[in-house]
């Protein structure tokens, strides 16, 4: 059986902090006249990327509302 | 924008793989370019270490150390933390983030010397210097939740990896016979794109490979392997401003702290914590960091940099 899929808000908050840091990185390199075209497109991927996975990975568990997770490692 | 030809190579390598083209470079060519790649980079550096050597090479060196203890610490709580990896998989990965990619400094150098950006010619000493901290706390991280490790394996690895060896022995060799170096140029130093273009184009191919296998995780690491980066080159660019190196030093130095290993850690890892996730490090470092670095975060360097420096001066 496949593994339900894991994103936990954390993960999306970190993933929409780093997509729009690149996309402030973009405008930025803009103003400054220099293409930002790679790094705004980037930007748009990575937030997309894991706004799909969080609701992708929610809708498997049935609620929006995410549930703990526990660490996929080692050391359980 | 202008692409940089060595880089149209690593596109190349991913679209050939991407359109499932049936050719790939001899597994011995592959490791050829490789070490000709450390032993050029440690030969130029060498050269330029004995024209230009003094006590301040001896502070930069001990700040770029700090460096490479500093970036496996953040990378490990992102990954734990953040990314609830589990220690041993978060420490390998913080392992392979404080650790430089030679591949992705070579690029970096290509093109300052493309743009003709001067830059501090001794920095192979600092790719030297930035390859084992990270093994070291990544092992640490790892064995702090009692993991035990076969220490003589890992220290061997640690000093005596194939990148250690060649490039401290072509800074040297560099240091030491400067003034032969006439003889050896045509190879080491005249070739040296158009051996680092072959070089990417394997690893354009390599990287789509490993893209393909990220699965379940693939945002997360995805994330990781562009934060990591981000991080890393703030850091070193904040650390090469401080240590008053020219705009092509910093911009040199963000990218060390940028780049992850692909080469001397997963060997090093994998001979300490066997049972570590490495193909997750490694398509990460591999499948996501150096494709970003070399196709976004270069480029994105050398521009905030250079614009850093027009507004100060």
């Amino acid at each position: 059986m496949r593994t339900p899929t894991v994103h936990t808000q954390h993960q999306l908050v970190f993933g929409f902090t780093v997509g729009s840091l690149l996309i402030l990185l973009a405008l930025l390199l803009n103003i400054l006249g220099e293409s930002g075209v790679a790094s705004l497109s980037t930007g748009i991927l990575l937030i997309a990327l894991n706004v799909t996975q969080y609701l992708l990975a929610n809708s498997q568990a049935g609620s929006l509302i995410p549930v703990p997770v526990q660490a996929q490692g080692d050391d359980k | 924008m202008t692409l940089d030809i060595v880089v149209a190579f690593f596109l190349l390598g991913v679209c050939a793989r991407l359109l499932k083209s049936p050719f790939s470079l001899p597994e011995s060519l592959y490791k050829s370019l490789t070490m000709m790649l450390m032993l050029a980079i440690g030969l130029k550096g060498g050269m330029a270490l004995a024209a230009h050597a003094s006590s301040s090479i001896l502070w930069q060196s001990l700040v770029v150390i700090t460096l490479g203890l500093m970036l496996p610490l953040i990378a490990f709580v992102l990954a734990f933390v953040v990314g609830r990896l589990g220690r041993i998989n978060a420490a390998s990965l913080a392992a392979h983030y404080g650790s430089v990619s030679v591949g992705t400094y070579a690029v970096a150098v290509a093109v300052l010397e493309n743009r003709q950006i001067p830059y501090e010619a001794y920095f192979p000493l600092f790719v030297v210097l930035l390859e084992m901290p990270a093994i070291a706390v990544g092992l640490w991280l790892a064995n702090a939740s009692g993991t035990s490790t076969n220490r003589r394996q890992v220290l061997h690895e640690v000093f005596f990896n194939q990148g250690m060896v060649l490039m401290t022995g072509g800074l040297l060799i560099g240091a030491f016979c400067a003034d032969q170096m006439t003889r050896i140029a045509p190879l080491f130093i005249d070739l040296f794109p158009a051996i680092l273009a072959l070089f990417l184009l394997e690893m354009g191919m390599v990287a789509a490979d490993r893209l393909r296998k990220l699965k379940d995780s693939i945002s997360f690491l995805v994330t990781f392997a562009i934060a990591m980066p981000l991080i890393g080159a703030a850091l070193g660019s904040v650390m090469g401003y401080g240590l008053g190196l020219s705009s092509g030093g910093v911009i040199l130095l963000a990218v060390l702290g940028a780049s992850a290993s692909y080469i001397a850690v997963p060997a090093a890892m994998r001979a300490a914590l066997p049972q570590a996730d490495h193909g997750m490090s490694i398509t990460a470092s591999l499948g996501v960091t150096f494709p970003f670095n070399v196709i976004v975060g270069i480029p994105l360097y050398i521009a905030l940099v250079e614009a850093f420096f027009a507004r100060a001066s």
